[in-house]
């Protein structure tokens, strides 16, 4: 294996508000697994003006994990954590605007104050400020900029309006190469991601002097994906937040999308995803309350990025702000069930993720449950000569600071998708009978006599293949060659156990 | 081959059997081969997991090594007890056990050394006892 994403493009990736942060944090999980993505990095930008909002927050310390566990790897041999994620910032050349070094976009004049402040309310004239109560309640004069819109996009098109204007849009411009593309994540029934959405698209296609690189940005690849209402929220008369309110903003909105958007070609692609708002969560104004549960469509959402970067140049092609050729496309899962597992995914879908995911999933596993038994007693693969790997790499930063850390919020992603509604619980996470790991599957094998019996498998078979591919690795870093121990290992694991699922 | 045969059994004989020049005749020719071929079959069925665990990290540990070469040395040394007695009646000789006591004890260490050497020979067909002695 060789690390080939280098002569891909970079993907510029912009999420909006909660939503946003969390389809980033799926997608952050699938590229920790190894799932391929075209793209020779990533650099997320993700825009809420709500800084501790607790889904943003969770999204940019699991970020800063991958990074920390990515830095000791290398990728001649190991496909976990392969895509590099990077800062804005970290682009940045030396003599550059000089912007922080967060996944965080800074929005002026939101991070304390009142709407009616960042307009100049008390500064106008008294025509105006009649004008200005007619589009804007009082309670919207008056709200908090810093714990975001609360699904008032009308006040947060006022105020991300001005995102064009900022060091980190100027910085994104400047390092925007010939091919490298954008993708923008938002949600359609909020505040922050309906409003910022449309507005990013049109600041983008209508870049001009003196931005850096207009002609480039105004004809750079561009696609978005925009999640209509998937969960709700419970009624609060303390909370402006009304879910009642959700379908009839989506409906606005897409109205506004099709003459806006949609309809004038200024996306290379679009897609669309939503579910039945079976879920209510607690009603919460932003801040660190707002941290809801993983669901599945988040999921389905990152896969839109995977399928945009898939998309071949050609089609993406863009003369003076307008894409010559737009694709609106959605998801679709086989069946409509309410719990669903690996089975009821599409075969594309499956191809995409199922094998990186369940290696990964096959990786923790084995962490979690036998790996301190393993390099106690110690089994072969631990016992390379040149590179042992003996219990004090346990108590190494790189495991027990970076990688386990990671692993609890990845196991945390997958236990929040299990719970949720509706409900994706691909794995039996914790079990030592390794044949029933994927929920709905178990692996068959034919008798003597014709029949067919569960093809049961353990650890003792996992060291086996561990032990297999220890002969096969060079001489590597003690991290570079655990991970590539496990990478190969479940990789073949998973190719010789599971590959009727495809079927 | 009775000399090649004979050196092997009579290796660390420092006191001789009673029973040496019936051995040499009659036992070491057929011993030697049987204890070769045991050991070897011994040897292959560790390191094949048995062909049962063959895929399996079971049984791989330098303590299961250790017992299984104990273990199947004492039953290749006790196939050959049997064998001489067999070949040593065929020919009319009669002798009892003690009498050559010291060929089964060498065959017993003989299949101890037989069974490192072709370890190290074997070792590399099964990746999970591949660093088995060491």
């Amino acid at each position: 294996m060789t690390d080939t994403n280098k002569n891909y493009p970079k993907l510029f990736l912009f999420c909006i508000g909660g939503t946003g942060a969390r389809v980033l944090k799926s997608l952050s999980f699938l590229l920790a697994s190894g799932v391929n993505i075209k793209a020779s990095k990533i650099i997320p930008i993700i825009i809420d003006p709500d800084d501790s909002n607790g889904d943003v927050q969770r999204t940019i310390e699991i970020l800063r994990n991958y990074q920390s566990v990515r830095k000791s790897l290398e990728f001649n041999y190991n496909g976990f954590f392969k895509t590099d994620i990077q800062t804005l910032a970290s682009l940045n050349p030396e003599g550059g605007k000089r912007i922080p070094d967060s996944f965080r976009a800074d929005i002026n004049g939101t991070r304390d104050g009142i709407f009616q402040n960042f307009i100049g309310y008390e500064t106008m004239s008294l025509e105006n400020r009649a004008m200005v109560e007619l589009l804007f309640s009082e309670k919207n004069l008056t709200s908090e900029l810093s714990v975001g819109f609360k699904g008032n996009p009308h006040m947060g098109s006022v105020v991300l309006n001005q995102f064009n204007e900022s060091a980190e849009f100027e910085v994104f411009a400047s390092q925007l190469g010939e091919k490298d593309r954008v993708f923008i994540v938002s949600s359609i029934f909020g505040g922050t991601g309906a409003a910022g959405f449309p507005l990013l698209v049109k600041n983008i296609r209508n870049a001009k002097d003196p931005l850096s690189n207009p002609d480039r940005l105004k004809n750079v690849p561009l696609g978005a994906i925009t999640v209509a209402p998937y969960f709700g929220v419970e009624p609060d008369d303390t909370i402006s937040i009304d879910k009642s309110t959700f379908i009839a903003k989506t409906k606005a909105a897409l109205e506004y999308y099709y003459d806006n958007l949609s309809g004038n070609n200024s996306l290379n692609a679009l897609y669309y995803i939503g579910d039945q708002t079976v879920r209510d969560y607690k009603a919460a104004e932003g801040r660190t309350k707002q941290m809801n549960d993983a669901h599945v469509i988040e999921l389905f959402s990152a896969l839109s990025i995977l399928d945009f970067m898939d998309i071949p140049e050609e089609r993406l092609k863009c003369s003076n702000g307008v894409a010559d050729e737009s694709s609106f496309l959605e998801y679709g899962i086989r069946d409509d069930v309410d719990h669903l597992n690996v089975q009821n995914l599409g075969l594309k879908t499956k191809v995409a993720i199922l094998e990186p995911l369940t290696q990964y999933v096959l990786s923790m596993n084995f962490w979690n449950n036998t790996l301190q038994q393993a390099v106690s007693k110690p089994e072969n693969w631990a016992r390379s000569k040149k590179v042992p790997i003996k219990t004090d790499f346990l108590v190494t930063e790189f495991y027990r600071q970076q990688l386990s850390r990671y692993n609890l919020r990845f196991k945390e992603w997958l236990d929040e998708m299990a719970r949720n509604t509706r409900s994706f619980a691909p794995y039996n996470q914790d079990t030592t009978m390794l044949h029933n790991l994927i929920s709905g599957f178990t692996p068959m094998k034919k008798t003597l006599l014709g029949g067919e019996k569960p093809n049961e498998w353990y650890y003792e078979d996992y060291n086996h293949e561990l032990n297999e591919q220890d002969v096969k690795l060079p001489v590597m870093e003690i991290e570079q060659r655990f991970m590539a121990l496990f990478y190969n290992a479940t990789k073949l694991l998973f190719q010789k156990r599971f590959t009727a699922l495809f079927q | 081959m009775k000399d090649f045969f004979a050196l092997i059994f009579e290796f660390f004989g420092t006191v001789q059997c009673i029973a040496y020049g019936a051995l040499y005749d009659h036992v070491y020719v057929p011993a030697g081969f049987v204890l070769l071929f045991l050991t070897f079959v011994w040897t292959l069925l560790f390191y094949q997991g048995f062909f049962v665990w063959k895929r399996k990290a079971k049984f791989d540990t330098q303590k299961d090594w250790f017992i299984w070469m104990i273990g199947s040395s004492l039953i290749t040394s006790a196939a050959l007890a049997i064998l001489a007695d067999a070949q040593l009646r065929a020919a009319g000789k009669k002798y009892e056990l003690s009498d050559y006591l010291e060929y089964v004890c060498l065959s017993f260490l003989w299949g101890c050394i037989f069974y490192f050497i072709f370890s190290n020979l074997v070792k590399y067909t099964n990746a999970s006892r591949r660093k088995i002695p060491f």
